[in-house]
């Protein structure tokens, strides 16, 4: 038997405390070290979005004692809504993050309004494009992520895994050891410093000052230009023909207590032109409001939102947050949309 | 759970604090079973029943078994198999069964079609098989008596540090741990948390950090090189032992933490010199298993050099398919029975080799015997037979490889430095165990060790890849 099994006549051994000690106080030195060096290059801890951290927020949808307000849609709603402002102003909601960057949400909607157990209010952030039957799909593989694969052992993992991500900045493979070392020899430098952030509720800010806005709104610009050739959009009772499910969806969260309000958040510049020439407003959104019997809401309704200067023709930079959000709040409360 | 994970640490200290506060040994193994069930639940629940099941009927038949004799003995022990290989071959070689029997029947110009039975293979349920059969032949061979106790035997085959990528663990090994009162201590904690931490450094650092990007780029690549061929071919002679014998070394850990002790899996294997000394230091637990159940059973070397080459090619083939229901498996398992072979061979032929210094034949053999291991490796990796024989065009063709050489990236670089410390590590501590290496060192020296290993491990944030036995 080896001489350190329990069977040992060895006593303890003082060697080891000492061995120990030093070295966990010489590790976290360097790891100090390493991390104060970044961060005094200005970058900053952000949990790194993923499957499994759309997940946990997911299994978060079912909080007892105050309604769940979850957030689907895209970057929008990912960059838009300011979830501390919810907690501090909303206090009988409890709010989730569930949009995806990218990603349109029809998808997720479905999944909740087939979870028996989900009884809160959603906000979908989602214009008439998203609504086109080619973009429903798009959340389907987050949901398969959820149902398939997402167990208590990653709960716990990646909750540990989002706290330490968005205190210490070499949490984030970015800044591992090795993707420098080979960056280094590659001549390639440091890592660009990202111009957004997440926090563990996946509550995320955009800061459009740091990079160059205008091309973002150009890139932004094309890709719709493009997306409006490859895939034109269907005519209107076509299109409407699609959505049919989604009233059930609806009618599936209200009956258990819970409600849905659509919402297309704002745009500027040549979004607006290109979004009102692929989608007319009266053909498509009023129509699917109106026809499915949805609550539905157009930023451009609501007042003041026309004073958000929205650098890169699509988002909120992180700046304006809180007053987008108390904005799209205040007239979802007065117009009774909730409660 | 995986080793590498931050549920394992939470589990793990948990566990440790429930195991050394309960005084009675009783106690402390109940926890134990609960926490290797726990720890096996967290991959996937429904899977917790086959394990528990299959633990409880082999137990029970092994008890049956050793109170009968002769033939109705027998009859047990033939049940105990058919159970066993019966549930593997159903989760883990239906699929490739009915797939090659297709095949076949096919090219005899019958359609027999397509079956899809989609089945998830149960985790470690290889290991956990090896561990039952072991210990019902063993009884079956009176070399012991059965255990009486269901849950002594179920904490053998269940003890959570081994229970999904082993080491293939021995009732002889076990017995007298699991039945005689133990806890940690201090010393046991120290050595087991270093090697813990060594094998999340083979595993994070070196196994996903620098082997696997590199590895999963060039067998994911369809227009490689030769130079990328033999990049693939030593990230993932590489990346193959860091992921195991990272894994073993951090079981040996875990184990150790609890005082418990597991038997050595790996003995640096780059250094081997022949076949038959890289069996003996690869995955010894396996290579073990198969000598003694397998091999031996089949004949071993006591009928004859036929019969002792048909055996030996036997075994490994079955070992190659141990390991995945996969023809590229099968062919490395035949690979290295083809290795051995001429191994063999060879050795009778040494004696005309005389006139050659020993130290030339030596480093000969080494290098022979590294690049046979690395080549095997390249069907093990591959995703398809054809995958593999494209990979071996590549790997002749030296002078295209020399020629391509300037075109692979600097990762790739990074990662042939690092797999040229590796194998110069297994060669300068060829016969040393690193436990018994830090039990003997300074403690300067072990402060500077245990830094490294919790600032690289630390600095290597990674996206929690699967250990790669996991799938075996």
């Amino acid at each position: 038997m080896h001489l350190y099994t329990s069977n040992s006549k060895y006593g303890v051994n003082k060697k080891w405390f000492f061995v120990y000690t030093i070295s966990l106080i010489f590790s976290l030195i360097v790891l100090s070290f390493y991390n104060n060096y970044f961060r005094s290059k200005g970058y900053v801890a952000t949990v790194v979005d993923s499957k499994d951290l759309w997940a946990l927020q997911r299994s978060k949808v079912y909080r007892a004692g105050k309604t769940p307000l979850v957030f689907l849609g895209a970057s929008r709603t990912l960059f838009g809504i300011d979830m501390k402002w919810v907690m501090n102003n909303m206090q009988e909601y409890y709010p989730v993050m569930l949009a995806i960057n990218g990603h349109y949400p029809l998808m997720a909607l479905k999944d909740l309004s087939e979870d028996p157990a989900f009884k809160g209010v959603v906000i979908v952030d989602i214009d008439s494009r998203g609504l086109s039957k080619q973009n429903h799909f798009m959340q389907q593989y987050y949901v398969d992520h959820y149902h398939d694969l997402w167990t208590p052992n990653k709960y716990i993992h990646q909750s540990i895994l989002s706290y330490l991500q968005s205190k210490v900045v070499f949490t984030n493979p970015d800044f591992g050891l090795l993707k420098l070392i080979n960056r280094y020899l590659s001549g390639q430098g440091l890592p660009n410093k990202p111009n957004s952030s997440m926090q563990p509720n996946r509550n995320s800010k955009l800061d459009l000052e740091i990079v160059d806005s205008a091309i973002l709104a150009n890139n932004f610009y094309n890709i719709l230009s493009q997306d409006l050739i490859d895939n034109p959009a269907p005519p209107p009772e076509q299109w409407l023909s699609n959505l049919i499910q989604v009233e059930g969806w609806v009618d599936s969260i209200k009956s258990r207590g819970g409600d849905v309000i659509f919402y297309s958040p704002p745009v500027s510049g040549r979004q607006i032109t290109l979004s009102e020439k692929g989608y007319p407003r009266h053909l498509y959104w009023d129509v699917f409001i109106r026809k499915i019997g949805v609550k539905g809401v157009l930023s451009e309704d609501i007042q003041g939102m026309e004073k958000f200067i929205l650098p890169d023709e699509s988002h909120i930079d992180y700046r304006d947050k809180s007053r987008y959000t108390k904005t799209l709040f205040d007239y979802l409360k007065n117009k009774e949309l909730l409660q | 759970m995986q080793f590498d994970s931050l549920t394992f640490v939470v589990f793990f200290i948990v566990t440790l604090l429930f195991y050394n506060f309960l005084k009675s040994w009783d106690a402390k193994k109940n926890i134990l079973l609960i926490a290797s069930y726990l720890f096996y639940s967290a991959w996937n629940p429904f899977f917790l029943p086959l394990l528990v099941f299959s633990s409880t009927i082999d137990w029970w038949l092994a008890k049956r078994m050793a109170k009968s004799e002769s033939r109705k003995r027998k009859i047990y022990l033939i049940s105990i198999v058919f159970i066993n290989l019966s549930v593997l071959f159903y989760f883990k070689y239906i699929d490739f069964f009915f797939d090659a029997v297709s095949d076949i029947l096919s090219e005899l110009g019958l359609e027999f079609g397509r079956y899809e039975f989609d089945i998830i293979l149960p985790l470690g349920i290889s290991f956990y098989t090896f561990h039952s059969l072991s210990y019902c032949i063993d009884i079956y061979r009176k070399k012991f008596e059965p255990t009486q106790n269901w849950r002594d035997y179920s904490l053998y085959v269940a003890f959570f540090p081994q229970l999904v990528a082993g080491p293939i663990v021995r009732w002889t090994q076990m017995r007298e741990q699991i039945e005689k009162p133990r806890s940690s201590s201090v010393e046991g904690i120290a050595v087991g948390v270093t090697l813990l931490l060594l094998g999340l450094f083979e595993k994070v650092v070196l196994a996903d950090g620098v082997f696997s990007p590199v590895a999963n780029q060039v067998f994911a690549g369809e227009n490689i090189s030769s130079a990328q061929a033999w990049v693939g071919t030593i990230a993932f002679t590489g990346q193959i032992f860091c992921d195991f014998a990272g894994y073993s070394t951090c079981a040996i850990g875990a184990a150790l933490c609890l005082g418990f002790r597991l038997p050595t899996n790996f003995r640096n294997p780059y250094s081997a010199i022949g076949l038959s000394d890289f069996w003996q230091r690869w995955h010894i637990s396996l290579s073990t298993w198969l000598r003694d159940y397998l091999y031996i059973p089949l004949g071993g070397n006591r009928k004859g050099v036929l019969f002792t080459y048909r055996n030996l090619f036997l075994t490994m083939l079955i070992g190659g398919l141990w390991h995945g229901a996969a023809w590229t498996f099968l062919i490395w398992g035949g690979l290295h029975g083809v290795y051995l072979i001429i191994e063999r061979f060879l050795k009778k032929a040494n004696q005309s080799l005389k006139f050659i210094p020993d130290s030339v034949i030596i480093c000969f053999s080494w290098f022979i015997t590294l690049i046979a291991v690395m080549y095997a490796w390249v069907w093990f990796r591959a995703e398809s037979v054809s995958q593999a024989i494209l990979f071996t065009l590549k790997l002749v063709n030296f002078e295209a490889a020399i020629a391509s050489y300037s075109t692979i990236g600097t990762q790739s670089k990074i990662s042939l430095c690092v797999f040229l410390v590796l194998v110069f590590l297994h060669v300068v501590f060829k016969n040393i165990l690193f436990e018994d290496l830090i039990s003997k060192m300074k403690p300067v020296f072990l402060i500077l060790l245990i830094t490294s290993l919790v600032v690289s491990i630390s600095l290597t944030p990674g996206g929690g890849n699967a250990f790669i036995y996991f799938q075996f």
